[in-house]
């Protein structure tokens, strides 16, 4: 049987907009344009506006290369967005912000003649904490007589009915993960209570649109308005639909693990201090450039990896965890880029072929040259039933040089808490063991006792 | 006299009543008159299609009665062309063709 090698799976072109294709090739983001489009894009990344949006980091910088692909298509080079994230691993707070970006992308577009044909969140990375419309092929020219939005009912299904499914049934948005173009308003509708089909904005975004859906093809032709007063009618819908995006933007939910911090009591203030001391020291001693944080919860560890320069990507499976985190990083405008995941059932490779999206793993391996995973060991020994020694080969395999590695003895709390009496069978879980499973990859350089019995580590691969 | 003036004031304001019936029938007309097919290559939706259709041809009908009707009083007749443009900005904030959704 012979083996597709990954990195050719990976280099699918994308296929689905007739305007041109995106493509990664030997490290470099190539966009190719057809020539009847071409005009309308680069008219408006050339534009003052697309400029300003370009230098404000909220566009993707965009080169034309001289050289032209068959049948004159313009050839366009992007640069790499550090680790790109799909929507299935945002919290709901980045989903909210990047609807906002499209949204004003949208708005920017129309004092241009121009429109957004495509609004769906895969149009949007995230760079650090800040969100970056990345599809500049999604700009065309509008019909200044139609007071309509072609992608209008795409916004709804794929930004506002998963931020109103997540806020009004509580599912999850990793879930998008499976609905490439979103919910339709009948997925929500026979979930939603009699009183939520008709409060606002859930009556304009599901019930209205589903009862509609009986008259089939009435919608087919679309009505014409004078250019002024097609284009207040435009501006007012999309006001709308940020007013939406506002009302659905999740409050402050509390969750498992996004007050963790602060409730630790297993941890004395010696303790913390210790423990963030001993990061730092190791930070300072190897100065990562990018940093893959473990079980960052609410991004204490990845501020501090932050703060010294590093690019931090901090995952968690924990997605309002994440949502403190992220916000704490756009306040303090760190770089940090949370992704909603579980290391231990990493993101797959979707779409077709298994190919438009890559596996979280793909995304990951050769990018970081630290890896911290504090308070993570016992979750994965114990709640995931991973041998130590496997660990080990998924952390050499994630780290290009160093490893902040935390051990939870078995007396700990939290350990004898997700032991929950299988003594027993994890009884060779000591310090011993775990040094000798990671001693196959990994060299250890300092070790820190802490008093609660528990021990920090910094290694280096072999 | 008054009763003259009285029949005079009546006979104009069912005129403009009757005249702003008619721009607004006229205005539907116009609208549904001058439907084209669709053309995307995103699914435009059904349900969410029709409910977009619907809502901007209401607030587009909106704006456009405002403007007759702000020429037709006189006071609001009077502003320049630059002014009137704010005011349909406005119009398009303000309008409540739209607050159902």
């Amino acid at each position: 049987m012979v083996q597709t090698p990954l990195a050719d799976v990976s280099r699918i072109a994308t296929f689905r907009d007739p305007a041109g294709s995106l493509r990664v090739e030997n490290g470099r983001v190539l966009r190719t344009l057809r020539h009847e489009y071409a005009d309308t894009v680069l008219k408006f990344i050339q534009s003052k506006t697309g400029e300003e949006w370009v230098n404000s980091g909220r566009l993707v910088r965009t080169t034309v290369l001289p050289e032209q692909e068959g049948a004159g298509e313009h050839l366009l080079e992007h640069p790499h967005i550090f680790f790109p994230s799909y929507p299935w691993e945002w919290t709901p707070g980045q989903w909210a912000a990047a609807a906002e970006l499209t949204l004003d992308l949208c708005e920017a577009l129309l004092d241009h003649r121009l429109i957004l044909k495509d609004a769906t969140p895969l149009n949007v990375l995230f760079d650090g904490p800040q969100p970056v419309f990345v599809d500049v092929s999604s700009v065309e020219q509008r019909d200044v007589s139609s007071p309509i939005w072609a992608a209008w009912a795409q916004f709804v299904r794929t930004f506002l009915l998963p931020l109103a499914a997540y806020k009004y049934l509580g599912w999850p948005l990793a879930a998008s993960l499976q609905k490439r173009d979103g919910y339709e308003p009948a997925d929500l509708y026979p979930h939603l209570s009699l009183w939520q089909r008709w409060s606002s904005p859930l009556c304009s975004l599901v019930t209205l649109p589903y009862l509609l859906e009986k008259r089939k093809g009435a919608a087919s032709r679309m009505p014409k308005q004078s250019p002024e007063i097609a284009t207040a009618v435009l501006r007012r819908n999309l006001r709308l639909l940020r007013k939406m995006v506002r009302s659905l933007s999740p409050g402050k939910y509390g969750s498992r693990w996004s007050a963790y911090p602060e409730n630790a009591t297993h941890y004395s203030a010696e303790d913390h201090s210790v423990k963030q001391k001993f990061v730092c020291n190791s930070l300072l001693k190897m100065r990562p450039s990018a940093v893959l944080d473990l079980g960052a919860n609410t991004g204490t560890y990845s501020r501090i990896a932050a703060g010294l320069g590093a690019r931090v990507v901090a995952l968690d499976s924990d997605a309002q965890a994440l949502e403190r985190n992220w916000r704490d990083a756009q306040a303090q405008k760190l770089s940090i880029q949370p992704v909603v995941a579980d290391v231990a059932r990493p993101t797959p490779a979707v779409g077709w072929r298994n190919a438009e999206s890559l596996s979280l793993l793909d995304r990951a391996r050769g990018r970081f040259d630290c890896v911290m995973a504090l308070g993570l060991m016992h979750h994965l020994l114990l709640s995931d039933q991973v041998p130590l020694r496997e660990i080990s080969r998924l952390m050499r395999d994630l780290t290009q040089r160093w490893l902040i590695v935390e051990w939870v003895p078995a007396a700990d709390p939290k350990f004898q808490e997700l032991l929950r009496g299988r003594d027993a069978l994890y009884a060779h879980l000591t310090e011993e063991t775990f040094l000798d499973a990671f001693g196959h990859d990994f060299a250890r350089v300092l070790r820190e006792p802490l008093k609660n019995g528990r021990a920090l580590f910094l290694l280096e691969r072999r | 006299m008054f009763k003259e003036r009285a029949d005079s004031g009546r006979s104009i304001v069912k005129f403009r009543l009757i005249f702003v019936l008619f721009c607004a029938v006229e205005l539907f007309v116009l609208l549904i008159a001058f439907e084209q097919p669709a053309h995307a290559y995103v699914d435009p939706g059904s349900g969410l299609l029709i409910f977009q259709v619907a809502g901007s041809m209401l607030t587009g009908a909106c704006f456009m009665l405002r403007r007759k009707l702000r020429r037709l009083f006189g006071h609001w007749g009077q502003q320049n062309p630059q002014q009137e443009n704010q005011v349909n900005s406005d119009e398009a904030q303000t309008c409540g063709a739209n607050s159902s959704r």
